[in-house]
């Protein structure tokens, strides 16, 4: 390694992931400590030329983009949302889930009025229904979207489903899977053409562990 | 007097373009709001600054030059140095970015393009003051040759994979082999390679088809400058015959480059 990657690491679960595999190809050492265990936002892993930083998942590709991180790790969901540009260089095979849009049980859309569709995706919300032709009225929530039908707040959701269980134990099902959502790496265009060298070693060593795993 | 950063670097590119033989070309900084409305898709941002007239009639703070510089008519290779007002993408007001480029409008020929290539690259050696820079090339019409028959939506999606050099994306759309290997960089274009090879770019400048941008309205040779240590590109432009189409313009080629001075001199 030549110049130092800056890499932002979204906090939580997937952040946790992310390190572990990090770890496998050699790119963070032991000492580095998960989010969770730490109030340090900061790592360096100067054998490997590698800085990472912690940031909240919605900000990874805010970083990247203005190139504050060279590289960063996030979920394909964030991506969609947020439509930043910057290089979309790796799938990896973790954070797998689905955009779905769910209802209570029994829900039957009868077109009369806009549907009023409860989100923490606005944009992706908006896309999905105006390519389907159906008028909506976007309720912005952060969290816990399950709630929502059942308290009447809105007809729809347009969430992350992992295994349907949180809406299962809600009387809530799947209407539509909008998008398939998995991992990704993601590179800040101007870095690219810099450093793509060490880019590019990153990603090969990725895909070695990302596959054996 | 001190001036800043940005007006430095500006006042060097006006003196290098006038030595280089064009003309300095001033347009208004309003317009009838209709005449960006219906231009939208060539626009970075659908918001534009818009204010009633005295008359009654709602204008528009410009938020491009190229338009304006094609409104005019006149043929002939221009540079311009004006402010855009474009919105702030991370807030809800709009912002005044000092935009410095050139302009090629006429009956233009690869020779013509070899300067503007020629151009783009030396405004990135001011600019850059010493850091390493690249200058991004790609021609649309070799990748739309191996789209044909595809429907707009999917030519746009296939757009958009390329230019995130998207790899997983392509596979999952089935993109012909043709455009991946054109993002590989396993096919290239000839014409662009001659443009390249002629413009004495030496490693200064690649062929790269994640430089693509609105294939519609750029529809020839794409160029976008970077510097090493900045987040975004500095330079972006290329040949718009597919925009001047639209428009139904007079003229029959039209091709330049934004330069983004505050970018630049951050």
């Amino acid at each position: 390694m030549t110049e130092i990657l800056r890499t932002a690491l979204p906090k939580g679960r997937l952040g946790s992931e992310i390190a572990d595999i990090l770890k496998k190809a050699g790119f963070l050492n032991d000492s580095f400590k998960d989010s969770k265990d730490t109030r340090k936002l900061v790592f360096e892993d100067s054998e490997s030329g590698m800085r990472y930083f912690w940031v909240k998942p919605f900000d990874v590709p805010v970083y990247v983009e203005r190139g504050t991180a060279d590289i960063g790790f996030i979920g394909k969901d964030i991506l969609l949302e947020r439509n930043p540009d910057v290089y979309e260089l790796l799938a990896l095979n973790i954070g797998k889930c689905k955009i779905c849009s769910a209802a209570l049980n029994g829900f039957v859309d009868d077109g009369m009025k806009p549907l009023r569709a409860a989100t923490e995706f606005p944009n992706i919300a908006r896309d999905y229904y105006s390519g389907i032709g159906r008028e909506i009225d976007i309720i912005p929530i952060r969290g816990s979207a399950e709630i929502a039908p059942v308290l009447g707040l809105s007809d729809v959701i347009v969430d992350i489903v992992q295994t349907g269980t949180t809406l299962r134990e809600n009387n809530l099902s799947v209407i539509s899977v909008i998008a398939e959502v998995s991992a990704r790496l993601i590179a800040n265009k101007s870095a690219y053409k810099f450093k793509h060298n060490e880019i590019d070693e990153l990603i090969r060593r990725l895909k070695e562990v990302d596959t054996n795993s | 007097m001190f001036m800043s950063n940005s007006e430095f670097l500006s006042l060097k590119l006006r003196s290098f373009y006038e030595k280089s033989g064009l003309s300095f070309c001033r347009v208004k900084p309003f317009e009838d709001y209709d005449f960006y409305a219906d231009k939208k898709d060539f626009l970075t941002s659908n918001s534009i600054l818009s204010f009633t007239d005295l008359n009654g009639k709602l204008m528009a703070l410009r938020p491009d030059v190229t338009l304006s510089v094609i409104k005019r008519g006149i043929a002939g290779k221009f540079f311009y140095d004006e402010k855009v007002y474009r919105p702030d993408e991370n807030s809800s007001s709009f912002t005044e970015i000092n935009q410095t480029g050139v302009e090629f409008l006429g009956d233009l020929s690869d020779d013509d393009l070899i300067l503007l290539v020629r151009l783009a690259l030396k405004t990135l050696e001011i600019i850059s003051d010493g850091r390493d820079f690249l200058l991004d090339t790609a021609d649309a019409q070799l990748f739309l040759r191996t789209l044909d028959g595809v429907s707009t939506a999917r030519r746009h999606a296939i757009l958009r994979c390329m230019m995130r050099r998207d790899y997983h994306g392509l596979e999952e759309l089935e993109a012909p082999n043709e455009t991946v290997e054109i993002l590989k960089g396993s096919r290239k274009s000839e014409r662009l390679g001659r443009i390249i090879k002629a413009s004495g770019g030496d490693n200064k400048i690649r062929e790269d088809y994640s430089a693509l941008m609105n294939v519609n309205y750029y529809s020839g040779i794409v160029l976008k400058g970077y510097i090493e240590g900045f987040g975004r590109c500095v330079i972006s432009g290329g040949e718009y015959d597919g925009m001047l189409r639209g428009m139904k313009s007079s003229f029959r080629n039209g091709a330049g480059f934004g330069v983004y001075v505050q970018e630049s001199a951050e």
